[in-house]
């Protein structure tokens, strides 16, 4: 690498990296090709007729992973305030209760929780999931224990998360409202978590990323979401073992998904930025950046 | 408060959403009532095909309440893909010889059949936990499952192996299985007898290459069986290890491959498993699958998927749990 023309003050990944990666990725890829010829037989047809929706379950798989992840996002987000406002209370029986939570589930895996909570409830008959019936529609307990487990265990992560933007409230504000007669409970609705947002907004987005891909493990309890409809595609039927076509139709599909949600998580990011001491209004990663991770030629190292 | 409010009445209209998708039976999620008898889906999102036949108006059996989870439903679960045993046709619907078995006996005892998708190491978890009615899932009967539920003999199979075409590990005799790579579905009875577990504690496949003085055999389990033979497509493993119709079934669908080795092992019944505490149940199905041997129904449906080698009498049908 050469030194840098220019002294930045945040230098981002050098172009030349981005290449470096490049080429490794074409290198393994024709490393891989290099093998024996195979018998397997493409028929792009399964790829383009599943990432159009054209199989069986793959709009109510995209449904459910959708619907899944926003469900277990909202609880997440609700456990995570009362686990933050828990983990700073003055009183040590809510520190207690919120630090055993945090340390409970993010110490174990979620694969291992929905297993617990969804069979181990079950054959205890501690809790049966019964299917849960709102006039005409029927949500199914496995689905229930799915958004549960998933909730629970985001919960955990976004206690930290709104914990870290609460911190970073400088307390003057909290201070300064209570002296205007506010009480605590409205001081935090008021002054303290509207300005917090702004710091547990970008990490959020991330989680939320992380959560339509998470959906996934719920493979274990068959519901069928969006990667077990795939994998129902891969074994039965005139799209079986094609894992190639399918897979990578999969994968499309979940990159849709996320690339939908960095638009409006950028979206969101610019209207809270709005009106903030010394914001700038459209100084945000573009959704270039925001997908790759890093910059590409920035006008920050001069262009070469 | 009136936004907590509103963020409560927003995550409740949430819910709704994902039960209208889940009370669909079509491809896209509109909202089903749940009283429709025709093509119910379950939280697998599995259908019952819409050519069943309409419940009988003569049920041979009346069930008390309390042994069924849904007093008009026969909730049956089934590990999807097993063909041509369990698997989805082209628009996404259950079908298969046990599918068909378990419909039929739904409508005779004058119930609506709901194939409910599930996994296999966990479907008994499943059925005592109260999530199905009956389990029609190609299962072997063993010593270890009937000690949990009740299974009525309905069906008997071999063990086969399947290899890539042409054999190219040359897998011909039981030996030539020591050193090699076997794929089976995690919690079946080949994972057993690869391991020598359950019911074939000392006499499995490994410790016969051991005591030959040869390499052991290295076992991969997998939760979908079509992944214990995708892993034989892509080579991870030299043999997939299945039960004899599925592992024909694929070498017949699949001849360009997969091929069959020819090794074949011990016959073993399968069968439908009841809860042990739904005793009236449990005597309604043996009655109505006794019914469909006797009367012929039984065989049409298990020659219309090639399964009628694996046919058993009227009289193995009516010896509960009978392990060999």
């Amino acid at each position: 690498m050469r030194p840098p023309l220019h002294v930045a003050s945040r230098l981002p990944p050098r172009p030349a990296w981005a290449l470096v990666g490049a080429l490794i990725l074409v290198g393994l890829v024709v490393a891989g090709c290099s093998g024996q010829p195979s018998a397997y037989k493409y028929d792009w047809s399964i790829f383009w007729k599943s990432v159009t929706g054209n199989e069986p379950g793959v709009p109510n798989g995209l449904f459910l992973t959708v619907t899944i992840s926003v469900l277990s996002q909202l609880i997440g987000v609700v456990l995570g305030v009362f686990g933050a406002l828990g983990r700073l209370a003055r009183l040590r029986v809510f520190r207690w209760l919120a630090n055993l939570y945090v340390w409970a589930f993010r110490g174990t895996p979620l694969l291992v929780q929905l297993m617990f909570f969804y069979y181990g409830l079950l054959v205890t008959k501690l809790y049966g999931w019964p299917d849960l019936v709102v006039g005409p529609l029927t949500i199914p307990g496995v689905i229930q224990a799915g958004i549960f487990a998933l909730g629970v265990n985001e919960g955990a992560y976004m206690t930290e998360i709104i914990r870290a933007g609460i911190i970073s409230v400088d307390p003057g504000q909290m201070e300064a409202a209570k002296s205007l007669g506010m009480t605590y409970g409205r001081a935090m609705r008021r002054i303290v978590l509207p300005q917090a947002a702004r710091v547990i907004v970008p990490p959020l987005g991330n989680e939320f990323n992380n959560m339509l891909k998470t959906t996934t493990l719920l493979v274990i309890l068959a519901v069928p979401e969006l990667f077990v409809t795939f994998e129902n595609l891969n074994g039965s039927g005139s799209t079986s073992f094609h894992p190639f076509e399918l897979f990578l139709a999969a994968a499309v599909l979940y990159l849709v998904l996320t690339t939908i949600w960095s638009i409006i998580q950028g979206w969101i990011e610019r209207r809270l930025a709005r009106g903030a001491a010394g914001g700038e209004v459209s100084s945000g990663p573009s959704l270039g950046e925001r997908l790759m991770g890093f910059r590409l030629g920035s006008s920050n190292t001069g262009v070469r | 408060m009136s936004r907590s409010l509103r963020l409560l009445g927003l995550s409740l209209g949430a819910i709704l959403v994902v039960g209208a998708c889940s009370a669909s039976a079509t491809a896209t999620p509109t909202v089903a009532p749940t009283g429709t008898p025709a093509a119910t889906s379950t939280a697998s999102g599995s259908t019952a095909p819409t050519a069943t036949p309409a419940p009988s108006a003569t049920p041979l059996a009346s069930i008390p309440a309390g042994q069924l989870i849904f007093p008009t439903k026969l909730v049956i679960c089934s590990d999807i893909p097993y063909p041509p045993q369990e698997f989805f046709d082209d628009q996404g619907n259950p079908i298969g010889s046990d599918i068909e078995i378990g419909q039929t006996i739904a409508q005779r005892l004058g119930l609506q059949p709901e194939v409910q998708n599930s996994v296999f190491d966990t479907i008994i978890t499943a059925l005592t936990g109260g999530k199905c009615d009956i389990i029609i899932s190609a299962q072997n009967i063993t010593s270890d499952r009937i000690k949990q539920v009740d299974m009525i003999p309905y069906f008997q199979a071999g063990q086969s192996f399947v290899v890539a075409a042409g054999n190219p590990k040359g897998i011909k005799v039981q030996n030539d299985l020591c050193g090699k790579t076997v794929g089976a579905e995690s919690g079946t009875t080949e994972a057993d007898y690869v391991q020598g577990t359950g019911d074939y504690k000392g006499q499995g496949l490994t410790a016969a290459c051991t005591k030959a003085g040869l390499a052991a055999i290295t076992l991969k389990q997998y939760q979908k069986d079509s992944d214990a033979l995708l892993a034989l497509q892509s080579g991870v493993v030299d043999a997939y290890f299945a039960d004899s119709p599925v592992a024909g079934y694929y070498t017949v669908q699949h001849p360009d491959q997969f091929a069959l080795s020819g090794l074949t092992l011990g016959v073993a019944l399968e069968g439908i498993s009841v809860a042990q505490t739904n005793k009236d149940l449990r005597d309604a199905v043996q009655k109505a699958l006794i019914g469909m041997i006797n009367d012929g129904t039984y065989l049409t449906i298990l020659k219309k998927y090639g399964d009628d080698p694996g046919a058993i009498t009227a009289d193995i049908a009516n010896q509960l749990n009978k392990t060999q």
